[in-house]
């Protein structure tokens, strides 16, 4: 894949969190301590003269990397953030899609009610599912977190869905144009703080990260960002393909997301 | 690098996803796992491989054979992203088709040249949208020619159609026109034996070609700043914004509007650092002289600029549901993203997307174009389309139903 330009990505980013900050009043930001929600932080940071102006939600299972732990005690108290670590419950006999599903989503309801909040920035992006690139900039969701797909609003040029007349919610997606490698070139001409859980370590490391249950690394030697880089650049196969809820069976991340999955 | 933005058009059936499918296929832009993925899909279903799985991955999309909403993917080709924007094809999904629409600079019209499909009506209402938009080149792809034996006559008959109508609807912009079969990537990437008669460009050579010809325009040089909001920042308040057009220099004196008020700039960030100037497309953060004046919403323009309007003025609009006189503030404009009431609104006339024709009208029935003219509730910087396209475009709206779109002429 080649790189897009990161000047114009980054400008269109802080545009976008700046004006989800502006419309909603109580604003969150979902962060898995994986590379794009680190990303979209560090972007926040820009946008905000060094403070990231909104609570930070980390759902923590309890079965994330002990290396995701270590990071996100040191990046949260290095930036300063205003970190809300949402508990989800892990029921053993669950994985991919009722887990992520159950666990993942149902915790995040639970902050949601109890802070509030009527926005939340995601940092997803396009290239990494085809429903994914299907998405709108500001995408509302339903009390019950649905995702009207079938009907998604008008996003006019920078019109985006501002108000709701529901109970429910608006996902910002400030990432939304970014392709992983431009994650990774970001990475490098930034020097953002990356979970170590990307580099590799005895032949293996993950290229998107999930939890401990669901998460497969992949072969490679890759320790630094500029051999991730390299490596990118000649791979063929998916980002994704070490998550097991995108494949286990067909329509499983449409149905994910509708169901209020991010 | 600049984005090398297409968008494509058309009537449903046509092809457009299955154009995108395999243009990514061929230039290699998909990784093989993802066309193994549509593979098993197709047969899944009981289809032949499908190329338009790629771009369609709901459900209902691939099973019903449709686009319902728009999505977006990045072809690499002659070492360049270019970003391919699919739109739905059907009547009802016209406000989908507009949000793909409204960010492409170059535009495919993917046209079938089978039986009983060609130029259609949807086709034409795409086309006239996209002008709208300010789209700076047409690319006309003639598609399933496989099943006109690769006719030129036939190819020829619909290019003629497709002059006639841009002409009917004045869209004077450069026009190119290349038969293709999508299905069987005949004419897409290579070159296609099966047309001889065809002496252009296969269909990315031509978008390649007009891309780089017809792309970006470089911004105005007037300075206009769109502010978003004022906010306290240690003990000083800032303005953030989004410099539209010219650029921007430490001490220059800018003319606050709809306020009207002056003032200077005494400090800019960029990216979080403190800078002595800034381009357009970047967003500022600003501490101002005198910042009393300045909200979300103001246009902070050069000393020396002025806007086109601050309340009243006339513009080409596109309605999804039917638009007629309002005088009671109910309805609204969207522009920046700030809600404008409307005091009053006034049809002029109707134009058909169909085939340019204008008549006098007090209505503008769905999926028509007319011109109206707009009073606003209350001061808001407008500008001409064509001289700052981001202060010169709009959405209308009644509460959150989505009326339609407007231009400012």
């Amino acid at each position: 894949m080649m790189e897009q330009d990161l000047d114009k990505l980054e400008e269109k980013s802080i545009f976008i969190i700046r004006e989800a900050k502006e419309k909603f009043g109580n604003i969150a930001a979902l962060w898995s301590m994986g590379k794009d929600s680190t990303t979209m932080l560090a972007i926040a940071r820009k946008a905000f003269l060094g403070k990231i102006p909104f609570p930070v939600i980390h759902i923590d299972n309890g079965i994330d990397f002990p290396e995701s732990y270590k990071f996100r005690y040191d990046l949260a108290k290095k930036w300063n953030m205003d970190l809300i670590v949402a508990k989800s419950e892990i029921r053993q006999e669950l994985s991919g899609f009722s887990c992520c599903g159950a666990n993942k989503t149902t915790a995040l309801k639970k902050i949601m009610a109890e802070y509030k909040f009527n926005a939340l920035i995601v940092s997803i992006r396009r290239d990494e599912h085809g429903i994914r690139a299907k998405e709108r900039y500001f995408s509302p969701r339903t009390k019950d977190f649905t995702w009207d797909y079938k009907n998604q609003p008008a996003e006019l040029w920078n019109n985006y869905t501002s108000k709701l007349d529901t109970k429910g919610h608006v996902r910002i997606h400030p990432i939304l144009d970014w392709n992983e490698i431009d994650i990774w070139n970001y990475i490098r001409e930034n020097d953002v703080p990356i979970n170590p859980l990307y580099y590799s370590k005895n032949g293996l490391r993950y290229r998107s990260l999930g939890c401990t249950h669901c998460t497969v690394a992949l072969k490679s030697n890759a320790k630094t960002v500029d051999q991730i880089i390299k490596e990118l650049e000649v791979t063929d196969t998916e980002e994704r393909s070490g998550r097991q809820q995108d494949k286990e069976k067909e329509y499983v991340m449409e149905k994910l997301r509708s169901l209020g999955y991010m | 690098m600049i984005v090398n933005r297409v968008t494509l058009l058309g009537q449903k059936d046509h092809g457009k996803s299955t154009v995108i499918g395999n243009l990514l296929i061929s230039t290699g832009s998909v990784t093989p796992e993802r066309v193994s993925e549509a593979r098993k899909i197709s047969a899944q279903i009981g289809k032949p491989f499908e190329p338009a799985f790629i771009m369609d991955s709901f459900s209902e999309e691939r099973e019903q054979g449709l686009t319902i909403d728009t999505t977006r993917a990045d072809i690499v080709y002659n070492s360049k992203i270019f970003e391919f924007i699919d739109v739905p094809g059907h009547l009802e999904l016209l406000k989908n088709m507009m949000s793909g629409a409204s960010s492409g600079d170059v535009a495919v019209v993917v046209i079938s040249a089978k039986r009983g499909e060609g130029f259609t009506v949807q086709t034409r209402r795409h086309i006239f949208i996209a002008s709208m938009f300010g789209m700076r080149a047409l690319i006309v792809a003639v598609n399933k020619l496989d099943y006109i034996n690769y006719d030129e006559q036939k190819f020829c008959k619909i290019c003629d159609m497709v002059k006639a109508y841009l002409k009917e609807i004045g869209f004077e912009r450069p026009v190119e026109f290349v038969p293709i079969s999508a299905y069987s990537s005949e004419n897409l990437v290579k070159a296609s034996k099966k047309m001889p008669w065809y002496g252009g460009l296969p269909l990315m050579k031509a978008i390649d070609m007009f891309i780089s010809k017809y792309g970006e325009v470089p911004k105005g040089s007037g300075l206009r700043i769109l502010v978003q909001s004022v906010t306290e920042s240690g003990n000083e308040k800032v303005a953030f914004g989004m410099i539209y057009s010219g650029s921007l220099k430490l001490g220059e004196k800018l003319r606050i509007q709809p306020a009207g008020a002056l003032t200077a700039v005494k400090k800019i960030y960029l990216k979080g650092a403190s800078v002595k100037a800034a381009p357009a497309g970047t967003n500022v953060a600003l501490e101002l002289a005198d910042i009393s004046k300045v909200a979300r919403g103001s246009v902070l323009y050069g000393a020396e600029e002025k806007p086109y309007s601050m309340g009243r003025f006339e513009a080409k609009v596109f309605a999804i549901k039917s638009l007629h006189r309002e005088t009671k503030g109910r309805i609204h404009i969207k522009i920046n993203n700030n809600d404008v009431p409307i005091k009053l609104l006034n049809v002029l006339n109707s134009i058909s997307p169909v085939n340019g024709s204008e008549e006098k009208a007090s209505t503008i029935r769905p999926n028509n174009s007319g011109i109206i003219t707009l009073e606003l509730k209350s001061k808001y910087p407008i500008e001409n389309f064509a001289r700052c396209a981001e202060l010169g475009r709009f959405a209308i709206y009644d509460g959150n139903d989505f009326l339609g779109i407007g231009t400012v002429r």
